[in-house]
């Protein structure tokens, strides 16, 4: 069996989970982004042998046969049984500027992205996390709604094009603050009234999420199939991952203990995303509510790791492996 | 009121509108680039559900409560107020009317066909591979399908072909619109219709509109692809009537 990382080497998550595999003895393929060197064929249909057999018609066997070729060698697609993906656009890939060379780099993507979507279904390939799946975090409103269903709290939240909206809004709350809906420029702001009023008027033509800001510590849940991984967050900042910045000092993070109910429904929205590895972001209110914000589908989880002690890698390369 | 989101060149959509007007149907078309002028939108989410209200330019109000259904064919995000701005821009603004636009049609108490998804704003759209794996396992006719770097064509593409070509020659391309698992207009051999209701469950697709492509020849029928955005017109009478009883519940008398 051969797990396939598709991302860039040196980039700490994906380093991460490749040294965990390899202290597994885990085969890896490493696909980089950019298709430079790399060659694939994939074939999608019914699988001769068992069509033969005599398959019930109800679920005809099919097969996803091919080969891919990378980092200097040739894997056939059915010994991948694991993939880990953290895949960057051909556009952003330095040095792939020639439109042959990009239509080759879109070529090789499109034919990782058939196989990462459909093979889970077909021979029961482990994937973290198919870029479907990923896409719910591209509209945070959307994913609340979903997490309500979970049993979660979510923060009064107003998405406008309208100043005075958003002025009564800040007025009913103690604090307020502002994020993009989507995935783009997501870092949380401290809404001011008074100094932020000039600029009100821009929402005319595009909508701006504004939210209660909740208090409490910050938990990161790291979801991995079936388990938990937690850090709580000690930080004054608005955004602690930009502690920094907006207060002078890094966060500082330790492993936490979630209970078994919020561990179990942590899991369970992960799973209702398609998300067998997840980054679930929480606050725990003074009210006692567990207030979720989002889920990441794409967790870049190596500072919580190092930080707060976490064994997340290996537990990603155990999934992937299936072990 | 029915609600109709289209495209201004979606001539199924607006067939489909005028069929509804003449029925007697309170119905609404919003063009996209309309929303994208909206000079009014409000979504608000708390623990308690959700609430949105949109004002057009006009002075159109879309709130809630006021809406009976959705027909909802938005491909992409309302952002033509943007196309001369800067592409950074432009590309945050285009992700955060994405963004929006999910969100408020998604959340809709109504029915919605098609409630829009993540990656799609249609509705269900899914990888060329995993909609023939889906065919394949309702039990459709479905090609083998062989793709690689150094061939021509995308997955999407290539499905087509290959169903073409097992339909063998002189085979007619055949587009069925199936709602809610049943089809409406062509009427497809049993077995091919039976396959339709699961395939369309098969696709998280059990309470959606669907175009289901054929090839039809001397080979026989091939599945040659899906999309959420059915030519409505091929469903005829039959599908006007049964979407109007879902979206429009009680305005107009279905026969």
């Amino acid at each position: 069996m051969t797990v396939l990382l598709w991302g860039v080497p040196s980039e700490p998550p994906v380093a991460m989970v490749a040294g965990r595999l390899a202290d597994l003895g885990a085969d890896v393929l490493v696909v980089r982004p950019g298709g430079i060197g790399q060659q694939a064929e994939i074939t999608f249909g019914a699988d001769p042998e068992q069509r033969a057999a005599g398959s019930g018609p109800d679920h005809p066997p099919v097969t996803l046969a091919g080969t891919i070729r990378a980092d200097g060698r040739l894997v056939e697609l059915a010994r991948i049984t694991g993939a880990y993906l953290r895949p960057v656009e051909p556009e952003l890939v330095p040095g792939l500027t020639g439109p042959a060379e990009l239509g080759h780099a879109h070529r090789v993507q499109e034919i990782l992205t058939g196989f990462t979507e459909a093979a889970p279904e077909i021979n029961g390939c482990r994937v973290a996390n198919r870029l479907s799946a990923m896409a719910s975090n591209g509209s945070k409103p959307y994913q609340a709604q979903v997490i309500v269903r979970h049993g979660f709290s979510v923060p009064d939240t107003l998405v406008s094009t309208d100043p005075e909206e958003v002025l009564a809004f800040a007025a009913r709350h103690e604090q307020v603050v502002y994020k993009s809906c989507s995935g783009v420029r997501s870092i949380v702001t401290a809404f001011d009234p008074v100094a932020d009023r000039a600029r009100l008027h821009r929402l005319r033509w595009c909508p701006v999420q504004f939210q209660e800001r909740v208090a409490g510590p910050d938990v990161r849940v790291h979801v991995v199939g079936d388990r938990t991984f937690a850090a709580i967050v000690d930080s004054t900042a608005v955004d602690y991952r930009y502690a920094r910045a907006q207060v002078g000092s890094d966060a500082r993070l330790r492993a936490f203990r979630l209970d078994d109910d919020l561990a179990a429904r942590c899991v369970a929205l992960a799973a209702a995303l398609d998300l067998p590895f997840a980054g679930i972001d929480l606050k725990l209110a003074p009210d006692q509510r567990v207030v979720c914000f989002e889920v990441n589908p794409s967790p870049g989880f190596s500072w919580y790791e190092s930080a707060a002690g976490l064994p997340i890698s290996d537990a990603v390369a155990r999934w992937l492996l299936g072990c | 009121m029915l609600l109709v989101v289209c495209d201004l060149d979606d001539e199924g959509a607006l067939w489909f509108a005028r069929r509804a007007a003449q029925a007697g149907a309170d119905c609404t078309i919003v063009i996209t680039e309309a929303l994208s002028y909206a000079p009014y939108f409000s979504h608000r989410l708390a623990d308690g559900g959700v609430q949105t209200v949109v004002r057009l330019a006009d002075g159109t109000r879309l709130a809630d409560g006021e809406i009976s259904g959705v027909l909802n064919r938005a491909v992409q995000p309302p952002a033509s107020a943007w196309r001369l701005a800067a592409p950074a821009e432009r590309d945050y603004a285009t992700m955060e009317l994405h963004a929006c636009t999910l969100s408020w049609l998604h959340a809709l108490p109504c029915q919605v066909r098609n409630r829009p998804e993540p990656d799609c704003l249609a509705g269900p759209l899914r990888h060329p591979f995993v909609t023939a794996a889906a065919a394949h396992a309702a039990g459709l006719p479905c090609p083998e399908i062989m793709f690689g770097t150094t061939g021509p064509l995308g997955a999407a593409d290539t499905l087509l072909l290959a169903a073409a070509r097992a339909a063998g020659p002189d085979a007619q391309a055949v587009h069925l619109v199936c709602l809610d698992g049943v089809v409406y207009g062509t009427e497809p051999p049993g077995p091919i219709a039976a396959g339709i209701a699961a395939f369309a469950v098969r696709m998280r697709a059990g309470a959606a509109l669907l175009g289901v492509d054929f090839f039809a020849g001397v080979g026989g029928w091939w599945f040659a692809g899906a999309s959420p955005l059915p030519d409505l017109r091929a469903g005829g009478d039959a599908l006007c009537r049964r979407l109007l009883a879902l979206l429009a519940p009680g305005e107009v008398a279905v026969t």
